[in-house]
């Protein structure tokens, strides 16, 4: 019996709790000495678990001892593996990001290390209540992180972005409670056993448990209504928050999504075509989302949109339940969460150099920033999907599984989505490149950018670009998380 | 269908939700919320009601007894309801030192500048 | 504001310590009765924002001052996860009871879940008031 899932939740937590207890050390970079280094261990304990979880076999642990339908359960399976190395991935550059830039006190430490200390326990955890305990978690630690500089509009974005989300998930917690009355457990494995029986029985409550937990993932995903706080929340953020909540928090909502859909209503309604409202929401949040990252005045909130848009792509690979649909859908999370992490860092670059939001004030820019300008043109290619990047061989998994489908109006959907990504995209380089010259901002100081944000900028564009080019590691990393899903 | 604890925290449930939608004021949008949050704890505990049942804490003899399993879930719920009902609260008040106003109208202006 | 009256002010003073005694009688008994670490924690902060409200927030907070009350939470934080690892290393899963229990209906028969209880009490406790302290600082000159 190993206790790798356990540590791999409880040391980014431990160390949480120890940065505050830095001040007392006296370390010149106390904080950001025991983050990396917790998210080094964490990162450790993960691959020692490799071979026996890529092997098709799981590692279970119960907490306290309890075993399994009293107590809370952990379980390390191919899909928890796969967003836990996504998750440790982009939180150590994110990391790296924030060394660069001095004025990060010991909070801010602090309340990333609980952040993905708590996505790291929703992707473990094989209890509901102890998900959306997590899941609450990482909510708090999100407020406070927004609003971590203290400009007016990042407290009404923080403001919104709460009211929203808790009112949604007191509505989670509903439906726990009516899956607790039906089946007599909390256990994810239990439920997942007598749910089927309950649908003979009583169809109308897994539909409305099906609805609640919709739209509660939903909200936390970036689904098409449920959008409106993430292009505040995303660009009035600090820019490696907006990394955390673009890259990560969007991407877990969609691990609960996948998680609790497939296990739980796997035969009974995704068998029945539940898949093709996935389907319909995902094309709408594609069109929604690249249309109005075209119209968009300041570049953050063009690349907020977007983010909505890719989610969308990712739904309808989600919601067409197939090996090549989720393969697609799976592999695109992935290359999302170090794309648009490393557009946010090159804008956050740009932002914090010349002092300009808008994006016609930055004409010209690429002769002050060669390098940044450059990243963004290859990330800006893996969005779209050209090849030789990763974002194409995503986008071909899941043309392919539409394909097989043989759906010419999704197909017909998708192929407007990806060309009005690509129009976006577009603009923005063509205003980078554009031959006018490049005014600087009169009396602004640009803050000091040191090596630390370009490297992790330039980490996640050469790891797109060889994601791209040799795919098949990440996609003998993906079998296993679809055999999961899938069996 | 009876007037239980059940049926009372689904309405107490439904007026949070009424409040939080229409009330202008920031501070009773942080009171509605909370109101939610006290009818998932009813709606949670009248689940494990046993008819007849005593409190849950074990002494000599065996009697019947409700169920412990919601009430320990609920007072997790109660902690996290009182963890995101002060954030709010330290939210809106921010919002009143910058912008001088509670409406949430005034907000949804100045927020496009 | 007006000078809240003499009368509640003496009472609320000399009720103070009791309250913070039936905080901790709450917190402890947690496993033999209703109650338990956060209900606890609930009271005993509660009774430092009713002296806080009683006496001024000024004078409150030299008695109990801020800064040993977030040391206080920052230590329970750590005992918390501590006492977990401590029962990891002694042979069992995350957060086992490796503490021996005495007979059914004592105050020790719980095992960690005392020491557990204590720790949440505390932070819960030490937690309330600090945010007490906080929020009543916004309106003021800060």
């Amino acid at each position: 019996m190993t206790n790798a899932p356990i540590l791999i939740i409880a040391i980014p937590l431990l160390a949480a709790f120890l940065t505050h207890l830095t001040k007392y050390a006296r370390a010149r970079r106390g904080a950001e000495l025991v983050a990396f280094s917790a998210l080094l261990a964490s990162a450790y304990f993960l691959l020692t678990t490799a071979p026996v979880v890529l092997s098709d076999q799981v590692i279970k642990y119960n907490l306290g001892g309890w075993s399994a339908p009293f107590g809370i359960s952990l379980q390390l399976d191919g899909l928890s593996f796969f967003f836990s190395a996504m998750v440790l991935g982009v939180g150590l550059l994110i990391l790296v990001y924030s060394l660069g830039i001095y004025l990060y006190a010991r909070r801010y430490y602090s309340l990333l290390l609980i952040a993905i200390a708590a996505i790291l326990g929703i992707v473990l955890t094989r209890d509901i209540f102890n998900m959306y305990v997590f899941f609450e978690m990482l909510a708090v630690a999100s407020y406070v992180l927004i609003t971590y500089k203290h400009k007016p509009r990042t407290i009404i974005a923080s403001f919104k972005y709460l009211v929203m989300t808790e009112a949604t998930w007191v509505f989670f917690l509903l439906a726990i409670a009516l899956l607790y009355s039906l089946t007599g457990s909390l256990n994810m494995d239990v439920i997942a056993a007598q749910l089927p029986q309950i649908y003979q029985a009583q169809p109308h409550m897994v539909y409305l448990i099906f609805s609640i937990m919709l739209i509660s993932f939903g909200i936390k995903c970036g689904m098409f209504p449920l959008h409106t706080w993430i292009p505040e929340a995303n660009s009035q953020a600090p820019t490696p928050v907006s990394g955390l909540l673009s890259g990560l928090i969007l991407k877990v909502g969609l691990y609960a999504m996948l998680r609790v859909f497939f296990l739980f209503f796997g035969s009974t309604l995704l068998a029945q075509g539940v898949g093709n409202i996935i389907i319909f929401i995902g094309i709408i949040s594609l069109i929604f989302g690249a249309g109005m990252a075209l119209v968009q005045v300041e570049l953050k909130r063009l690349l907020a949109y977007s983010s909505i848009g890719q989610i969308g792509f990712i739904l309808v690979g989600l919601g067409l339940a197939t090996q090549w649909g989720l393969q697609g859908a799976l592999f695109h999370i992935f290359n999302h969460a170090m794309i648009k992490t490393a557009l946010f860092f090159c804008a956050g670059i740009i932002i914090s150099q010349t002092g300009f939001w808008r994006l016609n004030q930055m004409k010209g820019i690429w002769r002050q920033m060669p390098g940044v300008t450059f990243a963004f043109c290859l990330l800006s290619l893996a969005v779209i999907g050209i090849p030789p990047s990763n974002g194409f061989v995503s986008k071909f998994f899941i043309i392919e599984a539409v394909l097989l489908k043989q759906n010419c109006l999704i197909m017909f959907c998708l192929f407007l989505g990806i060309l009005l990504t690509a129009a976006c995209y577009f603009r923005v380089i063509q205003t980078f490149f554009s031959p006018s010259e490049f005014h600087h901002k009169q009396d602004f100081i640009p803050q000091p950018v040191g090596h630390f944000e370009h490297l992790a900028t330039y980490i996640f564009t050469f790891l797109c670009v060889v994601i791209g080019l040799f795919p098949t590691v990440i996609i003998n990393l993906i079998q296993p998380a679809v055999r999961v899903l899938l069996p | 269908m009876g007037f239980n604890g059940l049926t009372v925290g689904i309405i107490i449930i439904l007026l949070g939700l009424y409040g939080v939608l229409t009330r202008k004021n920031t501070i009773k949008m942080v009171m509605c919320l909370y109101i939610m949050s006290s009818g998932v704890v009813l709606f949670f505990v009248s689940l494990g009601y046993v008819t007849d049942g005593q409190a849950a804490i074990f002494e000599d003899g065996s009697r019947l007894m409700v169920d412990p399993l919601p009430q320990a879930i609920m007072l997790t719920t109660i902690v996290i309801g009182l963890v995101i009902t002060s954030l709010t609260l330290a939210l809106a008040l921010r919002i009143y030192e910058e912008y001088k106003t509670v409406d949430v109208r005034d907000l949804i202006n100045k927020q496009n500048d | 504001m007006r000078r809240i009256s003499n009368v509640v002010r003496i009472f609320t003073r000399k009720l103070f310590p009791f309250m913070l005694l039936y905080g901790c009688y709450l917190i402890s008994h947690g496993h033999l009765s209703p109650g338990g670490g956060f209900q606890g924690g609930v009271i005993f902060g509660s009774a430092i924002i009713l002296l806080g409200l009683v006496e001024g927030v000024k004078a409150t907070e030299k008695r109990f001052q801020e800064m040993l009350l977030s040391l206080v939470k920052n230590i329970g934080m750590l005992v918390f996860v501590l006492a977990g690892f401590t029962g990891m290393f002694l042979g069992g899963f995350f957060l086992s009871d490796f503490i021996p229990k005495g007979e059914i209906g004592t105050v020790p028969s719980a095992g960690l879940i005392l020491y557990l209880n204590l720790t949440v009490g505390f932070m819960v406790g030490t937690g309330i008031a600090v945010v007490f302290y906080r929020l009543v600082r916004f309106g003021s000159n800060d």
